[in-house]
């Protein structure tokens, strides 16, 4: 009888533990600031979304589906494009329409961007939407992969 | 009898007669009134008769008066003010369909019968965050210069056959654009004049108005537009059979760099006016250029073959026409992609056309048209464009 309690109650432990390990909590504000030091060149002149209203504004992401968000977008349409989205859903079903919008908005920046110069296009093509959970990523900029280290470091 | 018995008998008498004088005129008065009601609905019964024979011969109501009734002539009502978005009516494409082919998502593009199409998810409160920029604009411009807004579906609307958009494939999630247009007009104030392009498009739907490969549309398409415009501008719009129609064969457009299906190969066709139209180019490091024509004859297939028009995107272009039937006025449009094909055929109706790209121009816009002497000002937008907030944060700096 004691064996099985104690059987039980270690196998509660493990349990509890895996399920710290896959939720694992990160300041994407805090994230944000590491990829302005780390990236200076990618995130000069950007601007910082500053609330969900703005998030809905830009992406259409509906604030009851965000926990967290981080993003900077470059607001000067003269260049190429520059954006940095990072979002924490509450569950998976935002994540699933977070994930949807920032998509949408991925394929509009590629139709758009793509048809007039080859380095343009180039740069696009590098660029994805990613999901880590319910944590879901936007980055469209010149150097994408130097911007996911940074954000798949903090994970 | 003695005098008190013959007293009695002689008043009882008179009593008898009093009582029966009285029976007697009651009758009397109840009689006569009978009569007079019997005569009064016989009156009543013979007229009645009188009038319905007499109605029946003439074919008039028994019931009319027969005095004289005063008429008014109302006022002939105008014709519906065709500027104004309550007026608008919408006819809805009927796009040739199979009814039975699928289509399938790729690489973020829906592709049906080799065709590419963006899905739009513009929502009618963006169309009224797009209204309110152009209500802004308008006011910034000022009364002196009309003010004209253009909003282009894309092909989704007029290609895509109803049936996907209705539910046939989960996989086409694309709002209305109607419903985003209809809105975006309404609530724009009466110092935007809104321009209705949808009835030409959709008159033209089976036509090759919108590319295969590539989200913007074609020439032909943009020429429909025009026409809308120039309708809703009071101008006589310029007849393709005056042009002589040119084509750049082998456009790959932007799709194919999405889609990993098959897409349609596109052929690119301009039309070159029967006058001069020399252009002025500002790039967007600042170098002015001039060439010959707003069209560029050189470009080839391939990728960018869209350059056609007006070189690409370009800050701003400065076309002067000699044609015949422009006025001395000057109109500045403020565009994106979609506006280069469009822009040219606006030589026709003016003297000098200014082309600006908002989303590389940097400069007051209200200054530029006092400078230049421009009075008229359209926005065009396609309809992906105008639910993108980035890009009217663009227009928004102009103003």
């Amino acid at each position: 009888m004691k064996r099985c309690i104690a059987i039980v109650l270690a196998a509660a432990v493990m349990l509890f533990a895996f399920a710290g390990c896959s939720a694992k909590e990160v300041d994407l504000k805090a994230v944000l600031t590491e990829i302005n030091t780390k990236c200076p060149d990618e995130t000069a002149g950007l601007t910082e979304l500053k609330d969900t209203d703005e998030l809905y504004k830009y992406y259409l992401i509906s604030p009851s589906d965000v926990k967290q968000f981080a993003a900077e977008i470059k607001t000067d349409t003269s260049e190429a494009p520059v954006e940095i989205v990072m979002v924490e859903a509450k569950d998976k079903s935002g994540a699933g329409k977070i994930k949807s919008a920032l998509t949408s908005r991925f394929n509009s920046i590629k139709s758009t961007y793509s048809s007039y110069s080859p380095d343009k296009l180039d740069v696009i093509e590098k660029c994805s939407v990613t999901q880590n959970e319910n944590y879901v990523f936007m980055v469209v900029a010149d150097n994408y992969s130097a911007v996911m280290d940074v954000i798949n470091a903090a994970f | 009898m003695d005098n008190y018995e013959y007293e009695r008998y002689r008043q009882r008498r008179n009593y008898n007669r009093r009582v029966t004088h009285k029976k007697r005129t009651k009758n009397r008065i109840i009689i006569v009134s009978v009569l007079l009601l019997l005569l009064i609905l016989a009156i009543f019964l013979i007229t009645s008769i009188f009038k319905l024979i007499i109605g029946a011969f003439t074919g008039s109501s028994s019931s009319q008066e027969t005095t004289v009734v005063e008429t008014t002539i109302e006022p002939t009502t105008a014709p519906p003010d065709m500027k104004n978005a309550a007026n608008f009516t919408y006819e809805k494409p009927d796009i040739k369909d199979d009814g039975k082919s699928t289509g399938q998502d790729s690489g973020g593009i829906y592709v049906w019968d080799k065709k590419g199409f963006e899905l739009f998810y513009g929502t009618e409160e963006m169309a009224q965050r797009y209204a309110e920029l152009m209500n802004k604009a308008a006011e910034s411009l000022g009364k002196k210069i009309t003010t004209y807004s253009m909003i282009v579906p894309n092909h989704t609307e007029f290609g895509l056959p109803e049936r996907f958009k209705s539910g046939d494939d989960p996989a086409v999630t694309t709002l209305s654009q109607l419903d985003y247009v209809k809105a975006g007009y309404l609530a724009m104030s009466k110092s935007v004049v809104p321009v209705n392009v949808y009835n030409e498009l959709s008159k033209h739907c089976n036509e090759y108005i919108y590319f295969n490969s590539d989200h913007h549309w074609t020439g032909l398409g943009a020429y429909y537009a025009y026409k809308a415009f120039a309708e809703t501008a009071d101008l006589k719009p310029i007849s393709l059979e005056d042009c002589e129609e040119k084509v750049v064969e082998g456009f790959t457009g932007t799709f194919n760099n999405m889609a990993s299906v098959p897409l349609a190969t596109d052929d690119v066709h301009y039309w070159q006016f029967p006058y001069s139209v020399p252009d002025e180019i500002t790039d967007s490091d600042g170098n002015t250029n001039e060439f010959e024509s707003c069209y560029y004859d050189d470009a080839t297939g391939g990728d960018y073959t869209y350059s056609v028009f007006l070189y690409g995107d370009n800050p701003l272009e400065v076309i002067k026409s000699s044609s015949k039937a422009a006025s001395k006025e000057k109109i500045a449009i403020v565009h994106e992609s979609y506006g280069n094909a469009f822009t040219p055929y606006l030589t026709y109706n003016f003297s000098e056309v200014y082309s600006i790209d908002f989303r590389s121009w940097n400069g007051n816009l209200k200054e530029f048209c006092d400078e230049n002497g421009i009075s008229n000002v359209l926005f065009l937008n396609g309809v992906m464009s105008s639910a993108t907030q980035v890009q009217l944060d663009s227009i928004e700096r102009m103003l």
